[in-house]
């Protein structure tokens, strides 16, 4: 399993609004950011499916389903 | 101005921006699917009435979210515009917005504009955006950006006249296109690599340069050398790919974000959207797999039910056509191949159109509310485990009423080897073919006794034989899943929709296209196979077939037999000695260790047109006439004795282990046809065939081994 920080998304509940600093992975950051989530803005964590499923999320008012390895690479505070 | 070739003009825009409409609207039934070359993507193309001087051909490209694609539908948009010499290079773009998520949908706008190509901005939604109060100045917007912009609304046809015009007009324009300054400015860095490849590659946009420093590695167009040369270039200037793809995203946005606070103004909703409501219960951990089973049981239930009549129309029309022409034209081979062979194929494949028509039409409907966003991502993380993909979960339970509309189905997954896996493993899943032979067969195995107060022996061993396609649909794919070796990264991200009504033109239109390319491609195929299999089994050599008419001539006048009763007969021993028999006898030994005799041989031979044929094939060779008379079969195999045992060749394990072949086994024509369809080659059927039937054997053998 791969180490986590305490500040990625999956370290995170349901109903938080974050922000997006960074990306772990250039290639899955890359596109995340072509679907709007861009570091620098806001998201609210929609929903989590149990068992390391997905992760839905809510982002300008949209809503994004990302899977849990995706959302482990998001970095926000 | 005359044109020897028709104007191109290409749609794009984000997926849900609503661009499929728009397509619909300017192209109504003119519309036909090709594949781009070499790929199995669709591309849907129709022809437009924009003027009377010119033809104009519209291509639906798939959506995508920007110019750095991940799977393959997304790069063919990419390798086309790349390409000025591609056959289907746009002389015009009309890009599809979103009005009422306009900052998202602008980032591949402005790489297009950056392209150098005609562009117009079709900002979809107007209806949408005045109902949720959603204020903005077009003309603003069409100034900023420099791009012509049009408002429209593709839920109600609003504003296509002026679309239709701004296109004629940017068309009777294209030689005098005045080139803008590009959105995004190229680092030092990106514009020294840039400036090398357009003078390597003869072409005049840096942009488009810097597009073929990122994706040289995969692009079709670029020869050896060509790629060799550009990878060089990017090497000595320094050159990052997925770095300066973040960098160039992020600039983008930094450039159009202040422009569209500029011109659009929302207001923040105060309430629950409606769509937030209802997901609260659709996407429930709990509720969300029960309401998703419960739409499948209905669906299910649909397909059955509603399609059960036209599918017997159909089968009677075809009937009635072959027993009218057999009794107006004179008995010979060519009547036989008209009526058995060519009429009993094209019934063969429309019998299927029910079906798939029903399926299409509830799966668009779910797919068009914007339920099947969630279903996805609520199976994503089970399928994943399997190798499959979220969307997997839809083919595998359209493939209990008939895999042919479930493997066409798997379009809609975007990672290729995911999708492979899906269509390799639906024929598993036990399809309505298979019934009618699992009826006759299970008498032979269970008694039909109750069991635990309630359940019904022979129903419960129904529900095991669809438990032991599951199992091996599962299992396939998750071997499948450690064979494949795919360099596609494999993502979810999908956008969930708003639920909204749906456009019905939209959702006919769909089921047209898939139903219509069903009954042409695949139908060709199984037309053919089905005049082979009538030829196998109504000629024989000469001198076997001429012995066959003479032993059952003597046999009737000896037995006193009536003249059905003869004809019965005649057919059975004409089966025996044709090719078809002939074949069926080879391949004796081969089956005999699974427990079958050269009559179940045929049948198996036979059964390739068409599982439920199994049932017509028994009949001829047990000289029934009335092949629906299922309990008239099972009594005559029931007595059936090997000749030279003497015992029941229906026994229990030849029963089981012909069941067990029958869940396991590629006996679908039509089905290989589609799958040589859906993957471009043969190399997947005839694997997939391979394997199935290798299950089927090996099944059958260790089943008919353990219960002898």
């Amino acid at each position: 399993m791969e180490v986590l920080t305490a500040n990625s998304l999956v370290a995170h509940n349901e109903q938080e609004l974050l922000k997006v600093l960074n990306f772990t992975d250039e290639r899955l950051g890359s596109r995340l950011m072509t679907m709007g989530v861009l570091p620098g803005s806001f998201l609210t964590i929609e929903r989590i499916a149990p068992l390391k499923g997905g992760y839905c999320l809510k982002i300008n008012d949209k809503k994004i389903a990302i899977r849990y390895t995706e959302a482990a690479s998001i970095i926000v505070e | 101005m005359t044109r020897s070739k028709d104007v191109i003009v290409a749609l794009v825009g984000n997926p849900n921006s609503g661009k499929s409409s728009v397509f619909n609207l300017l192209t109504g039934l003119r519309q036909k699917v090709g594949n781009f070359p070499g790929v199995t993507v669709d591309k849907k193309l129709g022809k437009a009435l924009i003027s009377p001087e010119y033809g104009t051909t519209i291509i639906d490209f798939p959506g995508i979210y920007s110019l750095f694609p991940n799977s393959q539908d997304e790069k063919i948009v990419v390798s086309t515009f790349l390409n000025e010499k591609d056959e289907n290079y746009p002389d015009l773009v009309v890009y599809v917005a979103d009005v009422t998520n306009l900052e998202r949908h602008l980032l591949l706008l402005t790489q297009i504009r950056d392209l150098g190509l005609p562009l117009i901005l079709a900002l979809n939604m107007k209806d949408l955006a005045e109902k949720e109060g959603i204020v903005y100045q077009p003309e603003l917007l069409a100034d900023l950006l420099k791009v012509p912009v049009v408002p429209v609304s593709s839920r109600s046809g609003e504003n296509f006249d002026v679309l239709t015009q701004t296109i004629k007009g940017k068309i009777q324009n294209l030689h005098n296109v005045s080139q803008e300054t590009p959105f995004y400015k190229l680092s030092p860095q990106e514009k020294n690599a840039a400036q090398n490849i357009a003078g390597a590659l003869e072409t005049q946009n840096f942009y488009r340069a810097k597009l073929i420093g990122h994706h040289h590695g995969w692009l079709p167009f670029l020869s050896e050398e060509e790629k060799t040369s550009v990878a060089s270039i990017c090497k000595e200037a320094g050159f990052e790919d997925l770095q300066f793809q973040i960098k160039e995203t992020m600039n983008r946005y930094d450039n159009f974000v202040p422009i569209v606070r500029k011109v659009l103004q929302k207001t923040i909703r105060k309430n629950a959207s409606w769509t937030d409501r209802l997901d609260h219960i659709v996407m429930n951990r709990f509720w969300g797999p029960v309401i998703f089973i419960a739409i499948m049981i209905l669906v299910f239930q649909a397909i059955y039910s509603w399609s059960g009549y036209p599918m017997d129309w159909i089968e009677s029309l075809f009937m009635w056509l072959g027993e009218n022409v057999k009794s107006t034209l004179p008995d010979n081979w060519f009547t036989g191949l008209l009526t058995d062979g060519i009429i009993a194929g094209l019934g063969g494949i429309l019998v299927f159109v029910p079906q798939i028509a029903i399926l299409f039409f509830l799966i668009a409907l779910l797919e068009e509310v914007g339920y099947m966003a969630r279903a996805v991502f609520i199976f994503d993380n089970l399928m994943q485990k399997f190798g499959l993909n979220g969307r997997s979960i839809v083919a595998l339970i359209s493939g209990g009423a008939c895999a042919i509309p479930a493997i066409m189905s798997t379009r809609t997954i975007s990672n290729w080897k995911e999708r492979l896996i899906t269509i390799l493993v639906t024929p598993f899943i036990s399809c309505s073919a298979r019934i009618p032979v699992y009826t006759v067969l299970i008498g032979f195995v269970v008694p039909s006794i109750t069991v635990w107060g309630i359940f019904n022996l022979q129903g419960l061993a129904f529900m095991g034989l669809y438990l032991l396609g599951i199992i091996a649909a599962l299992g396939t794919a998750l071997i499948f899943k450690y064979l494949l070796k795919s360099e596609e990264t494999s993502f979810l991200t999908i956008e969930l929709p708003d639920y909204r009504m749906p456009v019905f033109k939209n959702i006919f239109l769909s089921v047209y296209e898939k139903v219509k390319t069903f009954a042409l491609e695949a139908g060709k195929i199984i037309l053919v196979i089905s005049i082979i299999l009538w030829f196998l089994a109504s000629f024989g050599p000469e001198k076997a077939m001429t012995n066959a008419e003479l032993e059952a001539t003597e046999l009737s006048q000896s037995q006193n037999l009536n003249g059905d009763e003869a004809a019965n007969l005649l057919a059975a021993k004409k089966i025996e000695a044709s090719y078809a028999g002939h074949i069926g006898k080879a391949i004796e030994p081969v089956i005999e260790p699974l427990g079958y005799d050269w009559k179940i041989g045929i049948a198996l031979l036979t059964s390739f047109a068409a599982r439920e044929v199994f049932i017509g094939t028994m009949a001829t060779i047990y000289s029934i006439g009335s092949e629906s008379d299922e309990l008239k079969i099972r009594d005559k195999m029931a007595q059936e004795r090997n000749p030279l045992t003497g015992e029941k060749v229906y026994s229990l394990a030849s029963a089981l282990s012909l069941l067990i072949f029958y869940v396991f086994a590629m006996q679908c024509m039509s089905t290989l046809a589609v799958v040589k369809r859906e993957t471009n080659s043969w190399k997947w059927p005839i694997i997939q065939f391979i394997f199935m039937s290798g299950l089927a054997y090996i099944g059958g053998l260790i089943a008919f081994q353990l219960f002898k």
